[in-house]
């Protein structure tokens, strides 16, 4: 639970003639974490090794792969939504081509349609332009001395028009917003009149002199058929995808799993004879491996496994059900390196109760628990699903936090029927005078105990990692440096303020010579940058009232809501409405800051106070071939 | 003439208008950045919103200063 899977280093080696057989035991047993080759990654066998080359039929299934993904893509298939039946174990060239077939036949069909009908469509234009206009086609008829313009502009231009001149003739007519018109001018002035049109975005309707298609009445009942037939032809593309819906997606992912192991020699390091695998297996499986190899090769294949140079193995997270809702956490940030501890269990302790510290209350706690259950049941990402579990243990928590604080939608009862007793009441640090002072001081005290405490669980965490990694004198001096050194500055503090109603003889120096050893030991471990690192462990600690401020500002504003409620309620009668709707609208968003706020700050102290203590992070997610 | 309890209750608000508006100076450095990054590659969404709150640590500071001022008006 608190660390990674434990991995052993496989090495697997072997004649060319077997890798094939190798690669398809490898992938079906789907547990090695493949260490990629690259040239240069072995210092000794320089210049033996090389990159081995993919099995031929490689360029086949990556040809399908194409041609498939082409066809869910183009047939508009989800394949999350599909169901994949029948198990596909070879390719199958024919059945593939059929519905390329199918498929290019109806779109050509579409297309022609469409293409008619955009036709017909300027047809329409055309004559809609002359029925407006009032003029006939053969107006259109090309003369040499004139220009003609046909077409539609934003807004009238004709007073424009004169400034260039006066021998012109033009038909104009409104069409919506804008002008249809027909203008003839003489050839001189073209291009200046074209200059002119364009300023008013014209578009130009082209009017052929002779037309040889009929009234409006008949283009509608042509574009009427051609309407038909498109939906008839989108139908059958609609029955394609169906019938191949199932085929498509489950093809997809045969040839994604054989081009990968067709490709997978493009990951091996080989000689001209043989190859060489290098890799991770968990632990636990170790065993299966061997055994399986060893049934299906015999003695054509050597393995060998180490517990050695296992320093960058992948990282594969293990914790039991509902703790391992917060590996989300980890993987937001960066997954612990292989040599790490896995904090997840105590990030499963610490962020519901900060998040249930800030939004201590009942009533709140109970929506957002009801609302993270409903996006839970709803969604399908794994990731939300995860995210969702923890979030709803958070709101577990601050219900309980509810009931420290004695908050319930603000106020301290529930209904009519029941009345909260507090132990610590935030509400009162919003008052005046003695009792507000007490709350605030005793508020503050906690959360920075709590601060002390975190950071020092990330201490002792810190300490175990870097004696895994670097050894014990290491460990002391990098990290059990800092607990000498606060142990010393407590008791200075102590002292100075009179904590304790018992204090040691010359408790003071002692204090002062303890934290001048944490001082050396953090020189010694950490050089110059670990004193300068001295204040900001301080304010670390501060950092943590946070949890009471936030806390704070939601308590405020909840209380702000009742009472702007309050005084509508006691109004009476119809005034129970803007009551209502003050209380939803304002817990509501009371509640969506606080979850906000809860969320972010208490993954804050998180990353920043808590993992800068111990974490190092950038591991390698665990990714075996073959699943 | 102001009273003493009206000077503690105005340090106290400057204390907490300084901090706040320190810490919004520094977020909008942070988040211009991190709109930036996020538009490069929008997997860094998380991170970024991560170092966009690290300044609030600021205006926690003013709050408990601020807390502390007001303390000193609750005792006197």
């Amino acid at each position: 639970m608190i660390e990674p899977v434990r991995m052993y280093r496989v090495r697997i080696v072997g004649s060319k003639r077997v890798l094939d057989d190798s690669i398809q035991t490898l992938h079906s047993l789907g547990v090695v974490h493949i260490d990629e080759y690259q040239p240069g990654k072995y210092k000794i066998e320089e210049g033996y090794f090389d990159i081995g080359s993919p099995f031929e039929r490689a360029s086949k299934f990556s040809e399908h792969l194409v041609r498939v993904r082409s066809l869910i893509a183009a047939l508009r298939i989800d394949p999350k939504k599909i169901e994949q039946k029948n198990k596909i174990n070879e390719t199958q060239e024919e059945r593939l081509r059929q519905i390329e077939k199918n498929y290019q036949a109806i779109s050509n069909r579409l297309k022609n349609q469409e293409a008619k009908l955009a036709e017909i469509r300027s047809q329409e234009e055309i004559l809609e332009f002359l029925e407006r206009l009032k003029i006939r086609s053969k107006l259109f008829e090309p003369i040499e001395e004139i220009s003609i313009f046909s077409g539609i502009t934003e807004e009238d231009f004709e007073q424009n028009l004169k400034g260039i001149t006066d021998k012109y003739k033009i038909f104009k007519a409104v069409f919506g917003k804008k002008i249809m018109f027909a203008l003839f001018v003489q050839k001189t002035f073209e291009s200046a009149v074209l200059n002119l049109l364009s300023k008013y975005k014209y578009r130009e309707i082209r009017i052929p002199e002779k037309i040889d298609f009929k009234n409006l009445a008949d283009l509608l009942a042509k574009k009427k058929k051609i309407g038909l037939y498109m939906q008839n032809l989108n139908l059958k593309l609609e029955q394609l995808k169906v019938k191949s819906a199932a085929f498509l997606v489950s093809y997809e992912h045969y040839l994604k799993r054989e081009n990968e192991k067709a490709e997978a020699p493009l990951r091996f390091a080989t000689t001209s004879n043989s190859f060489f695998i290098d890799g991770y297996v968990p632990v636990t499986n170790y065993a299966k491996l061997d055994e399986t190899f060893g049934k299906n090769l015999g003695t054509k294949i050597h393995i060998e496994r180490s517990t050695e140079e296992i320093d960058f193995a992948p990282t594969e997270l293990q914790n039991p059900k509902l703790i391992d809702a917060f590996e989300f956490f980890l993987n937001l940030y960066s997954l612990p390196f292989y040599r790490e501890l896995d904090p997840t269990f105590l990030i499963f302790l610490t962020f519901p109760f900060f998040f249930g510290f800030m939004l201590g209350d009942v009533g709140y706690g109970i929506v957002t628990a009801v609302i993270f259950l409903i996006v839970k049941l709803k969604t399908k990402s794994t990731v939300l699903k995860g995210l969702m579990n923890a979030m709803i243990l958070a709101s577990v928590s601050s219900i309980l936090f509810g009931f420290v604080f004695g908050e319930f939608f603000g106020g301290a009862h529930i209904g009519n029927y029941y009345e909260l007793t507090p132990i610590i009441s935030r509400e009162h640090a919003l008052g005046q005078g003695i009792e507000a002072t007490h709350v605030i001081n005793q508020m503050l005290l906690i959360t920075i105990l709590v601060g002390v405490i975190h950071v020092n669980i990330g201490f002792i965490m810190g300490f175990l990692n870097v004696k895994r990694m670097h050894g014990l004198k290491h460990a002391i001096l990098e990290k059990f440096s800092w607990i000498v050194l606060e142990t010393g500055a407590f008791l200075m503090l102590f002292q100075m303020y009179n904590f304790f109603f018992y204090s040691l003889p010359y408790q003071l120096y002692i204090g002062s010579g303890i934290v001048l050893i944490g001082l050396i030991m953090l020189f010694k471990g950490h050089g110059a940058f670990g004193l300068i690192e001295v204040p900001s462990v301080a304010s670390n600690v501060l950092s943590y009232a946070r949890l009471f401020a936030i806390g704070l500002s939601s308590v405020a504003l909840a209380v702000i809501i009742n009472e702007f409620a309050t005084v509508f309620i006691e109004m009476g009668g119809i005034m129970f409405i803007p009551a209502i709707l003050i209380l939803v609208m304002g817990h509501g968003i009371n509640i969506a800051i606080g979850v906000i706020g809860g969320f972010l700050q208490s993954l804050r102290l998180h990353y920043v106070e808590f993992f800068t203590k111990f974490y190092r992070g950038g591991g390698k997610r665990y990714e075996p071939f073959g699943r | 003439m102001v009273s003493d309890l009206g000077m503690v209750a105005l340090s106290a608000s400057i204390t907490m208008a300084a901090a706040a508006l320190a810490t919004a100076w520094a977020e909008q450095a942070i988040g211009a950045a991190a709109v930036g990054a996020i538009a490069e590659k929008e997997e860094t969404f998380s991170k970024v919103l991560i170092l966009t709150v690290i300044p609030e640590t600021i205006v926690i500071f003013g709050l408990v200063v601020a807390i502390l001022i007001l303390g000193k008006a609750g005792g006197a």
